[in-house]
């Protein structure tokens, strides 16, 4: 009787049926593809900043007015810049690229210790873009009031 | 032969855990979707403020045409991005406070949904620049010859 009426709840309570481990599979194959697109980008970026820093860097003090302020960075520092945004980019799609590789797993093997680790990887990428989503809002609206 | 995630005819229940975080992923995805919407309404603000000083300066229409066309596709495909975040943030947060999988697997589906348009305008930019890179090296291999 216990025993029914817990199967009964089990029931009733969410689960991960044909339908959600399609959709999550999906996701999964999705965000893989992206994430693997954002590395290569990171890629060509470090690249082109390492290789092509110095270049960029002449051109615009070349161009002098508004540019002007560039010809205090030296190519250090621009390899710094380069890193930085490589760095927190690379960390941003890691997390999307675990949440595809542990959803993938997760439903290989019916394992919610997989599922919660790449949701929980979701949950922090969404957090991430919200934030730089917050201060690239908050910066258009600092050019526009200007 | 790779095994197919998607293909298990058993399903496992959702624990409080996963339930907890895709609380947060839908949280998340909700104030992600909300500053979409505010960024676009921004960016129209700007346009329009910007067409209204290239018009005092006496510009005629013609010369923003790229522009609006450019505003316009980018207001487009934002709107959808974000319209499908909202969705499925709602949905994912009302599969979970009221234990409805019907609800649930909308809001799964609408965020695959998401990641897929993401992935396919990712595949479009790439097309782009592999294009761009193109143009340059066949004008630049013309200019040479020419």
């Amino acid at each position: 009787m216990e025993n029914m009426e817990q199967d009964h709840l089990a029931e009733m309570d969410l689960q991960i049926d044909a339908d959600v481990r399609q959709q999550l599979h999906q996701a999964g194959k999705w965000t893989k593809f992206i994430s693997i697109v954002m590395f290569a980008a990171c890629g060509l970026l470090l690249l082109a900043g390492i290789l092509g820093g110095a270049a960029f860097f002449a051109a615009f003090r070349s161009l002098g007015g508004g540019y002007s302020f560039l010809s205090g960075f030296g190519g250090a520092t621009l390899i710094l810049l380069v890193l930085i945004v490589v760095g927190v980019l690379g960390l941003l799609y890691y997390f999307l690229f675990n949440f595809s590789k542990k959803i993938k797993t997760a439903l290989l093997s019916e394992n919610t210790v997989d599922l919660n680790a790449g949701l929980k990887s979701l949950k922090i990428f969404f957090i991430i873009t919200t934030v730089f989503a917050i201060i690239s809002l908050l910066n258009s609206i600092y050019k526009l009031v200007l | 032969m790779e095994n197919n995630p998607d293909s298990s005819i058993f399903n496992f229940n959702i624990d409080e855990e996963s339930k907890s975080n895709l609380s947060s992923i839908a949280q998340w995805a909700n104030i992600n979707a909300i500053v979409g919407f505010a960024g676009i309404g921004v960016s129209i603000l700007g346009f329009v403020i910007g067409m209204v000083k290239i018009n005092s300066n006496g510009a005629g229409s013609s010369s923003f045409a790229p522009g609006f066309f450019g505003i316009f596709v980018g207001l487009i495909l934002s709107l959808a991005l974000n319209i499908t975040l909202i969705y499925a943030a709602i949905n994912i947060k009302k599969g979970i406070s009221l234990s409805n999988q019907p609800y649930f697997v909308t809001g799964l589906t609408k965020l695959a949904t998401y990641f897929k348009i993401f992935g396919i305008l990712m595949i479009i930019a790439l097309v782009i620049i592999v294009l761009a890179l193109l143009a340059m090296l066949m004008f630049g291999w013309f200019g040479r010859v020419f």
